[in-house]
């Protein structure tokens, strides 16, 4: 067996990005002037956890920028520098430089060293600009010389330390190397290691993968314990370490030659040891295991398959009768109530927070706000709102389209705001909420509302409406058309008028939709719904000859026998139906699919008026089934992608069904001539 | 240049093994089959480790392990150019003296 470190890096760089996600709202939080020690020591712990890990993997670069950074971060959370705008934002470009410097790590792609340097020089140049001495004695490569530059009060430093190492036994599994750690160690100070082999076995019997060895080691010089026990930190899961102080004779001081400073000893001792286990305490007390998505699908798959088997059953001793029928029937029902709370108990195991994608909207709406000269508070509200991890990837692209908007053309500039008698900062709110079985998110923002009567005008010239008078609902519906922008000009950030179609084009296709209302000077609201999961969904089972479909329930209008006097037929465009005084196209499936249906014509069978795209078209199907809860099977994986199918899922009979994509057969439909759009609602 | 720990018989070929340019735990089964095996090699064993420039902790902790066996049962064993970073490794690691690869030097680094 080998070991693929690998697997290592991979947590590294998950838990160095999510490190850098959380120093970064915590840096939005603080105010110049301000001294918020809670956050200071925060964003910190953020930086000195991605230099460690770093530091263990060998990579160099990432670990110099760092440390920069962090004795930047010492200096603030010493009280021996003020909080002030420009530390924020260097500070916040580091966060971004940090993030890129791991992604090219991650790739495999060098780093290019320029901008580190730059943001470095940057960092130690205001390191020094708050200096009220010299500025003399920042040293990059140190902490506590910074500090001591900058005036704070420091304790005297022994003259070296002693460390106790016997790392656990699967320490190099962990990815961890000693070398590395001795490496660092040597840079604080001339290294005097002792090993110890005690426990090493014989060649035959030893398993090279685990630790058998243990180390005495002697860092001589004047360096901080913090120095030294942050070197540590990163493997303090996985080893014993005790770090005391060394004479002036290069001992450890003990009760024998220096009772006094053995209390302090062994309190350094006790510090070490509790400060160095705290990442463990942590990382016990949280309560969440990383495992990866694909063993979780495995997982949802298999008790997928378990509740069709159980739906099989429930069938087959339905309809037994008698006591043994009764216990049976009794059997079964547990079996299903218990096969279901499994069901969902595997399928929240996909579920996670909102904040994942909430948690980028501060810095974005920070920058924003200062690049276009407004102010803007954004409220974020239900963010431990648990939603499925793949609606949670795609919904990030929508929201920011949405946000980007409100800032640009919503909120207005903060003097056009004090004219209008409002707050000077304008207010962005963004909530998530479970309602009726959904997910709904929510933006609104206190700006200038929708311009209803522009946003008519321009549709009307651009010929995507007709002269009728609309709602303003209906008008402000119109800015998901594709094509249309009412803004005035054009900027790197929104009016180019594409995007609110694609906006409601990406919700459409989570299954989800999207609204918005508007108030004139009061502000815009946009709404979204969303289903928690795409794993599962409630369909509605047709016939159309000897097959089964499923239509998304979410797409059903209205199913109906059509009344023979209401169905026309167009030249060369097929079938249409007048439903509630709007032509609306017929698709007959068995066309679509080269199969065979009973009803030949819409009076013989029934139709599901189904929507896509604000667009409503009719399906001839034989009968309806029945409407469940399905699990989706991708047919792409399990056999090949089909036009106008978006997966499959197996009926409780065993039996395969076809699950309809509504948006790909409107375009079929259309493509068929079918979809006349002037006879389209 | 090797360091022998001992004189290679000159009768008899001695066992080459050759360490890779980057020895880590990643291929370590490899490397530890080799040394199993040349603990019964009769003429000996030569590490070959002029090429080594990436050595971990897990490889060393194994050489390690050979070198104290190699002892008892009185297996030569030299080194064929050890690489600097071999020999930077062992040191920092404190295990110059049990690879038979310098005579123990008990402090590395410089004072500040």
């Amino acid at each position: 067996m080998s070991l693929d470190l690998k697997q290592f890096q991979t947590t590294f760089f998950e838990e160095s990005f999510e490190a850098l996600d959380g120093m970064e709202l915590a840096l939005l939080e603080l105010r110049p002037g301000e001294i918020d020690a809670e956050c200071v020591n925060t964003i910190f712990r953020a930086a000195h956890s991605i230099k460690g890990g770093a530091g263990m993997f060998g990579f160099a670069e990432v670990t110099s920028f760092t440390h920069a950074a962090e004795t930047y971060l010492d200096a603030l959370r010493g009280g021996c520098l003020p909080v002030s705008q420009p530390g924020i934002d260097a500070l916040l470009k580091s966060v971004d430089l940090l993030r890129s410097m791991l992604s090219s790590v991650q790739q495999g792609h060098a780093i290019d060293a320029q901008p580190a340097t730059a943001l470095q020089s940057e960092l130690e140049r205001l390191l020094h600009a708050s200096d009220p001495q010299d500025g003399a004695g920042v040293e990059s490569g140190r902490r506590a010389p910074a500090a001591a530059g900058l005036g704070c009060a420091a304790k005297p430093q022994p003259c070296g330390w002693r460390i106790e190492f016997k790392p656990h036994a699967a320490l190099f599994q962990q990815g961890n190397d000693p070398v590395r750690l001795f490496g660092e160690l040597q840079r604080l100070g001339a290294l005097e290691p002792s090993v110890e082999l005690g426990h090493l076995p014989t060649l035959a019997t030893m398993n090279s993968e685990l630790c058998y060895l243990a180390w005495d080691l002697k860092v001589h010089g004047e360096s901080a314990q913090a120095d030294v026990e942050e070197i540590f930190e990163w493997v303090a899961d996985d080893c014993q370490v005790v770090i005391q102080a060394l004479d002036p004779a290069g001992a450890a001081q003990s009760s024998q030659s220096a009772p006094l400073a053995t209390a302090e000893c062994a309190a350094n001792s006790i510090a070490s040891r509790q400060e160095i286990s705290a990442p463990q305490a942590r990382q016990g007390e949280s309560g969440s295991i990383r495992v990866g998505i694909e063993k979780i699908d495995e997982l949802i798959n298999k008790v997928s398959e378990l509740v069709i088997t159980q739906s099989m059953l429930t069938e087959l001793g339905g309809g037994g009768g008698g006591t043994g029928g009764n216990l049976l029937q009794t059997g079964l029902e547990r079996l299903e109530r218990n096969t279901r709370d499994l069901q969902e108990s595997v399928m929240r195991m996909r579920m996670l927070p909102i904040n994942v994608v909430f948690s980028r909207f501060p810095r974005m709406v920070h920058d924003l706000s200062r690049t276009l000269g407004k102010q803007v508070d954004l409220v974020l509200r239900g963010e431990q709102t648990e939603l499925d991890k793949t609606v949670l990837e795609k919904i990030g692209d929508p929201l920011v389209h949405l946000l980007r908007n409100a800032i640009d053309h919503g909120i207005e500039a903060p003097e056009t705001r004090r004219r209008l008698g409002k707050p000077e900062a304008g207010c962005l709110k963004l909530e998530a909420f479970h309602k009726s079985g959904s997910i709904t998110i929510r933006l609104s923002d206190d700006g200038s509302g929708l311009d209803c009567k522009k946003i008519l005008t321009k549709a009307k010239s651009a010929g995507l409406v007709g002269d009728e008078e609309l709602s303003d609902e209906a008008t402000c519906d119109l800015i998901f058309l594709p094509g249309l922008s009412t803004a005035e000009k054009t900027t790197d950030l929104s009016g180019r008028g594409v995007g609110m179609d694609v906006v409601r084009k990406n919700i459409r296709a989570l299954g989800g939709s999207i609204e918005v209302s508007s108030e004139p000077g009061r502000g815009t609201t946009f709404s979204i719904s969303l289903p928690l999961t795409l794993a599962i969904m409630d369909g509605q089972s047709v016939a159309l000859g000897d097959e089964s479909y499923i239509i998304p329930l979410v797409s059903i209008v209205e199913s109906l026998q059509p009344k023979p006097e209401l169905v026309e037929t167009v030249a060369k465009r097929g079938e249409v139906f007048l439903f509630r005084g709007v032509y609306v196209p017929i698709l007959h499936l068995d066309e679509v699919f080269a199969t065979r249906s009973k009803a030949r014509s819409p009076g013989e069978g029934l139709i599901v008026i189904v929507e896509s795209e604000g667009r409503r078209f009719g399906i001839l199907v034989d009968e309806l089934l029945g409407q469940q809860q399905i699990v989706i099977k991708s047919l792409e994986q399990n056999y090949r992608k089909v036009e106008g199918i978006s997966g499959a899922t197996i009926l409780s009979g065993g039996s395969v069904a076809l699950i309809l994509d509504i948006p790909e057969l409107l375009r079929i439909a259309h493509e068929r001539g079918a979809a006349d759009r002037q006879c389209i609602g | 240049m090797p360091i022998p720990t001992k004189a290679a018989s000159p009768n008899q070929a001695m066992t080459v093994i050759t360490l890779m340019p980057e020895q880590t735990i990643r291929d370590i089964d490899t490397l530890h089959a080799e040394l199993l095996a040349g603990l019964d090699a009769k003429a000996g064993v030569r590490l070959a480790a002029a090429e080594l420039v990436q050595v971990d902790t897990a490889t060393v902790q194994l050489l390690c392990a050979f070198m104290l066996e190699s002892r008892q049962r009185e297996v030569e064993v030299e080194w064929d150019t050890p690489s600097e970073t071999l020999l930077l490794t062992a040191r920092l690691l404190g295990v110059s003296e049990v690879l038979a690869l310098e005579r123990p030097s008990s402090v590395i680094g410089l004072a500040p």
